[in-house]
């Protein structure tokens, strides 16, 4: 029997939930919620329970893909999904929670929300739309997210409140942050993954910060972003603007963007756009931390060193990558 | 309700992609192929800033699950001046860590710890039976929450349901077993009594949301 167990325990570790798709460190006590489960039922059937106390191994494995695997799980015992996954319930709240410090509360409301009406419908559509199981967190997450954001309103309370505060300087990360306490490689690579969002946009939006924050543009993205471009264009928004007005490097700049479709009336509405689409950058860099760290003038910084450090090496890499 | 019912009827007039449509985006996004997505999604979110917010937010969360700082221990609630319920659910998630252990080095399969294990309360149903918000479209006849029955050939549920749609009934024993499932058009179901004497639970489900937990003991 003991050996039975051990089998039951490596089974699922191995094979049903194995460790890269379900870590341990996030899945808190996942093989201990698992195997009490199916000691529950084994208790319950003479037949499963003489399986379990054979030394037949095959029908052993049978027994507990019909019981333990995950879409068995779903089909036969919704709630147990949401016990699986109560170590992200309880992070997410947190992460998003922890500035009005009413986390249990809305968690115990979030899971009764969850149980009571949610996961069977969760199970039901993801049984439905989706064949494999890898994409169940994201799935869980996002309606995790939904009934949390439900929860909220449901009290009149602001939703992800905190990520709109505008953030202390003491709060902001500096230059020396940039060195020691933030790893850059991994800011630079969300930013990357935050600007893939605006698919279409992403090159107008990266050329007008730059023409923004007076940095280099070079001719490579201008071709990729502006395909009806003269020389003298080129030339043009290619320049050093650094000790430039606004008026200036919009005027020099103006007909270029008229001219492949982008609509722009005058430099005030340019001026909005291009802060309104900063504010919803920072605002997404902004998620990936527990406190905001992002406001406009460390976001200046940010995408200095971004474009000088990141793109530029990436691109080094790429020509060589090239080369013959 | 009503203020989410409105912003879901927004939400739907406004095209934003539905959870499935969101999650095939993120996983896409997790392995660097947005190309795989068609066109009219990558261009809905270019243009929508919440569906990009709520791509981003769960990206950033599945990218490292931040809060490693406060790593979910059932401890971790203790002492803080926690309401009853929240009690229970720790109480659930104590029994889960310790019931294989107990299970284990315990008479797990004796007949008579096993007559008193049918009539254990399941810890997760006892919530939702305890937590129910009923429809107002729902009366249950029988039985009653709780309810006694004495061991007899036949079991009989009731409820009137005013809405034309078919509910789908479930019966579960106290380990969340399932032991019927059908689905029903009619107020009432009949079953030949083949079951243990000990603590059932039964629910009734329409398309979406589950409309009432009960329990009842077969004695």
């Amino acid at each position: 029997m003991p050996e039975n167990i051990n089998f039951v325990q490596s089974y699922l570790k191995t094979v049903l939930y194995p460790e890269d798709q379900y870590p341990r460190e996030k899945y808190n006590c996942l093989d201990k919620i698992l195997i009490s489960y199916f000691l529950g039922i084994i208790n319950k059937d003479k037949n499963y329970k003489k399986i379990y106390q054979s030394s037949d191994i095959d029908k052993l494995k049978e027994l507990l893909e019909k019981t333990l695997s995950f879409r068995k799980i779903m089909q036969k015992n919704p709630y147990l999904v949401v016990v699986m996954h109560e170590g992200f319930i309880t992070r997410f709240i947190y992460k998003n929670q922890w500035r009005n410090g009413n986390q249990d509360d809305i968690k115990q409301e979030v899971i009764l929300r969850l149980l009571n009406t949610k996961i069977h419908k969760i199970c039901k559509q993801y049984k439905k739309k989706f064949k494999k199981n890898e994409n169940f967190l994201s799935f869980f997450m996002l309606s995790l997210r939904n009934t949390y954001i439900e929860t909220l309103r449901s009290h009149n309370m602001n939703v992800l409140n905190h990520k709109e505060l505008e953030i202390q300087e003491t709060d902001s990360f500096t230059a020396n942050d940039f060195e020691s306490g933030i790893s850059m490689d991994e800011e630079f690579n969300r930013f990357e993954t935050i600007l893939k969002l605006y698919h279409k946009s992403a090159g107008r939006i990266e050329i007008s910060l730059k023409l923004k924050h007076r940095l280099q543009i070079d001719s490579n993205i201008v071709h990729k972003v502006f395909t009806n471009i003269n020389a003298r264009e080129l030339n043009a928004i290619t320049k050093d603007f650094r000790l430039k007005k606004d008026q200036y490097v919009f005027n020099r700049v103006k007909s270029l963007f008229i001219r492949n479709g982008y609509k722009i009336n005058n430099i005030d509405s340019f001026r909005r756009w291009i802060n309104r689409k900063e504010h919803e950058l920072i605002k997404k860099l902004n998620v990936f931390h527990d406190q905001p760290v992002y406001n406009r003038s460390v976001f200046s910084k940010f995408i200095a060193a971004y474009y000088d450090q990141f793109v530029l090496t990436n691109e080094q890499a790429q020509t060589k990558k090239e080369e013959p | 309700m009503i203020i989410t019912m409105l912003h879901k009827i927004k939400d739907h007039i406004q095209n934003h992609l539905t959870d499935v449509q969101l999650t095939v985006y993120i996983d896409n996004l997790r392995k660097k192929s947005l190309e795989n997505l068609p066109d009219q999604e990558l261009d809905h979110v270019e243009h929508c800033d919440k569906c990009k917010q709520a791509i981003i937010e769960m990206y950033a969360f599945l990218e490292d699950d931040v809060i490693k700082t406060i790593p979910f221990t059932p401890g971790n609630y203790e002492n803080k001046g926690i309401n009853f319920q929240w009690k229970q659910a720790v109480a659930v998630a104590a029994t889960i860590v310790f019931l294989p252990t107990l299970l284990y080095f315990t008479t797990v399969f004796s007949v008579s710890d096993t007559v008193n294990e049918n009539f254990q309360t399941h810890r997760i149903l006892e919530l939702l039976v305890n937590d129910q918000v009923r429809s107002s479209n729902l009366d249950i006849l029988s039985p009653i929450k709780g309810e006694e029955i004495k061991y007899s050939p036949s079991l009989q549920f009731s409820w009137n349901w005013s809405k034309r749609e078919p509910l789908t009934f479930q019966m579960y024993s106290n380990t969340h077993e399932e032991i019927i499932s059908l689905t029903t058009t009619e107020g009432n179901v009949e079953f030949e009594n083949i079951y243990d004497r000990g603590l059932y639970y039964w629910q009734l489900t329409d398309e979406n949301d589950l409309l009432y937990t009960g329990k009842f003991i077969l004695r």
